[in-house]
């Protein structure tokens, strides 16, 4: 597939569903890339991709903090309802402290990142070209 | 290098790669194959295509809600996706610990600043937090989505049940 990414829209049910999804797709090539032995050869695309995948998980706070506004504004709006016997803010209760709880961990994911990406900054392949510059292992 | 992270000075600058390690390659149009072929460029590509996408949702459900999350029902199938991508990342992270640790074994490491074997053993470590979070964030997305699947808004003249209306 080809994802589209248009930071200027336009943006649709639709756009937001196909870009969500293709998060999900783009990690499980990302995990083909790194069995594959041509997609993951060397300590700097490491360094990268924590890198990026850290400050993914910095922007998801955002989303899930967004999620939940979402939600309440609804709520507060008197546009939401809950379907069958629940409550409508007994279900929007429940989501927003899933959400609060999935920021913290993204949070929590972000930093590990970060710090695997640091770990890893001056990491390279030894080579004889290299190895009079650098630690070797 | 400490282990404890500022979480106050992370911002996006924080994730900026040195001049030449991202790559130049736009990722307004990502392709998605994965069968390849593979690269340590397209790795890289598709990878900050992962931050590069989630940008676009900090849109789609912030300053183009409207359009980008018109529903509950979107907010769900949103959950849904994200808890996929959660659910691949601690294999991923796996599989860069493997590496490092396989490139260490084999004596193909060096570092610039430090014995290498300090640097595989801080990014394991990280990594193992890494995958922790990660299948935190897929159990807790997983929660929200269930908590979230009864909402929904009514078509005009529907008489909704429940509470907080």
């Amino acid at each position: 597939m080809t994802l589209e990414l248009r930071i200027d829209g336009p943006y649709s049910d639709e756009y937001t569903v196909e870009v969500v999804w293709g998060i999900a797709e783009a990690v499980r090539v990302v995990n083909h890339a790194a069995m594959s032995p041509s997609g993951l050869t060397r300590p700097q695309t490491v360094n990268a991709a924590a890198t990026a995948l850290g400050l993914a998980a910095m922007r998801l706070e955002a989303t899930l903090k967004r999620l939940t506004t979402f939600l309440i504004d609804q709520q507060e709006a008197g546009r939401l309802a809950a379907a069958g016997a629940g409550s409508t803010a007994g279900a929007v209760a429940n989501t927003a402290a899933s959400l609060d709880q999935a920021r913290s961990v993204a949070g929590q994911l972000k930093l590990a990142l970060y710090g695997a990406a640091s770990a890893t900054n001056d990491l390279v392949v030894a080579s004889p070209a290299t190895g009079a510059e650098v630690k070797r292992s | 290098m400490s282990h404890r992270i500022n979480n106050a000075v992370l911002n996006e600058r924080a994730f900026r790669l040195p001049p030449g390690r991202r790559v130049a390659a736009d990722t307004r149009s990502l392709e998605l194959r994965p069968d390849g072929p593979h690269s340590p460029a397209y790795t890289t590509q598709v990878a900050w295509g992962v931050a590069d996408a989630v940008h676009v949702l900090i849109y789609a459900t912030g300053s183009h809600v409207a359009a980008g999350l018109p529903t509950p029902a979107t907010a769900h199938e949103v959950l849904g996706a994200l808890r996929t991508a959660a659910l691949g990342l601690p294999q991923l992270f796996n599989q860069f610990g493997g590496f490092l640790a396989e490139l260490l074994d084999a004596g193909r490491l060096a570092d610039h600043v430090r014995d290498p074997a300090v640097s595989v053993s801080l990014a394991e470590d990280h990594l193992v937090a890494a995958r922790a979070a990660a299948q935190a964030l897929e159990r807790e997305v997983e929660r929200a989505q269930a908590a979230i699947n009864g909402l929904y808004i009514p078509d005009h003249g529907d008489a909704p049940g429940g509470e907080g209306r």
